[in-house]
């Protein structure tokens, strides 16, 4: 095992360890696959390096698990997909592989700053506390009118290009 | 001179023309088939009826595209699942959005182009790239291939 971290990880190991001493937590560094795993009041908080021609940080909140048939929970989902967070490049969906709906967003690595992760990640955790009360009490009402601009207005963020990010 | 302050109002100036002069030509090539309304937003049809829309968004410049993917109450219960999962695979949707419109019960694909400096050209691919995405995400969702989601889903999973 290699003793020098790979240098596309400096940028997110420094950003992520501290949001994470200002969220209260315990210092966190990335594993040797490259994925910190923390619970900020509940919700399961990933981050994750996908290694590729430009690495890329992925951050997942888990909402909780959806059946494949369950309609109404599907259809609410869908329509929960247009909110604040999908101007990040942040996306609501169901990992087939857990039956797990996981809000995520996808930044380019070395853009990121604790500056951006104070940014992004609250209003995700916003949304998934949301998301996650309601998936909980099934209250499938409509989405309230929250900013539901899908543009990717900042250009740190981008879409992974192939592979899977989690092995 | 002009201080850096005008510089984005500059540029927003420019990128309006930019779309505005797409838009225009877009129009014209499509003929009776396009629709424009009174915000300039238009709307065209292709692939044997499906809708296209186009607003640009004067704020930042961009151009963001809205394409019909399904009525909901077509869909299966397992294609609605299938389309969560393909809005989770970012690999192949890129910034694109899988959601529900908010005007009725219609799975649309939405997704927006950073409209650059005299870059017609791009725009016309870009908008390419919407249709045939839409058309991907439609051909999976016809009944005789029974698809799951599995154009190559990224299996990400937060457990």
């Amino acid at each position: 095992m290699s003793t020098d971290p790979m240098p596309s990880r400096l940028a997110s190991n420094g950003a992520v360890e501290a949001y994470a001493i200002e969220l209260g937590l315990p210092p966190v560094t990335f594993d040797e696959a490259g994925r910190i795993d923390l619970v900020v009041d509940g919700i399961p908080l990933a981050f994750c390096i996908v290694d590729g021609s430009e690495p890329l940080l992925w951050i997942g909140c888990e909402i909780g698990a959806v059946e494949d048939h369950d309609r109404a929970a599907n259809t609410w989902l869908l329509k929960s997909a247009l909110r604040s967070w999908a101007r990040y490049g942040g996306k609501l969906g169901v990992d087939q592989t857990s039956g797990r709906a996981v809000l995520h967003v996808i930044l380019v690595e070395s853009r990121v700053s604790e500056t951006l992760l104070r940014e992004v990640v609250p209003t995700m955790m916003d949304d998934a506390r949301m998301l996650k009360a309601a998936l909980e009490a099934r209250r499938f009402d409509d989405p309230p009118d929250t900013d539901t601009d899908p543009r990717p207005t900042d250009p740190t963020t981008t879409a992974p290009q192939h592979g899977a990010i989690f092995g | 001179m002009a201080d850096a302050s005008d510089v984005p109002a500059e540029r927003s100036r420019i990128e309006r023309q930019t779309v505005l002069e797409f838009l225009a030509r877009l129009s014209l090539n499509l003929g009776d088939h396009c629709d424009r309304d009174e915000d300039g937003a238009i709307t065209f049809t292709f692939d044997e009826g499906r809708e296209l829309s186009l607003f640009h968004v004067e704020e930042t410049g961009q151009l963001v595209c809205e394409v019909e993917i399904a009525l909901v109450e077509a869909l299966e219960d397992r294609q609605l699942s299938d389309l969560l999962a393909l809005n989770m695979a970012a690999d192949w949707t890129g910034t694109g959005v899988l959601a529900i419109g908010g005007a009725g019960e219609t799975v649309v694909y939405i997704t927006s182009i950073v409209v650059q400096e005299n870059d017609a050209q791009s725009l016309d691919a870009a908008i390419g790239s919407v249709m045939t995405a839409a058309g991907m995400l439609s051909s999976l969702l016809e009944p005789s291939t029974g698809a799951r989601a599995s154009a190559d889903p990224a299996p990400m999973s937060i457990a």
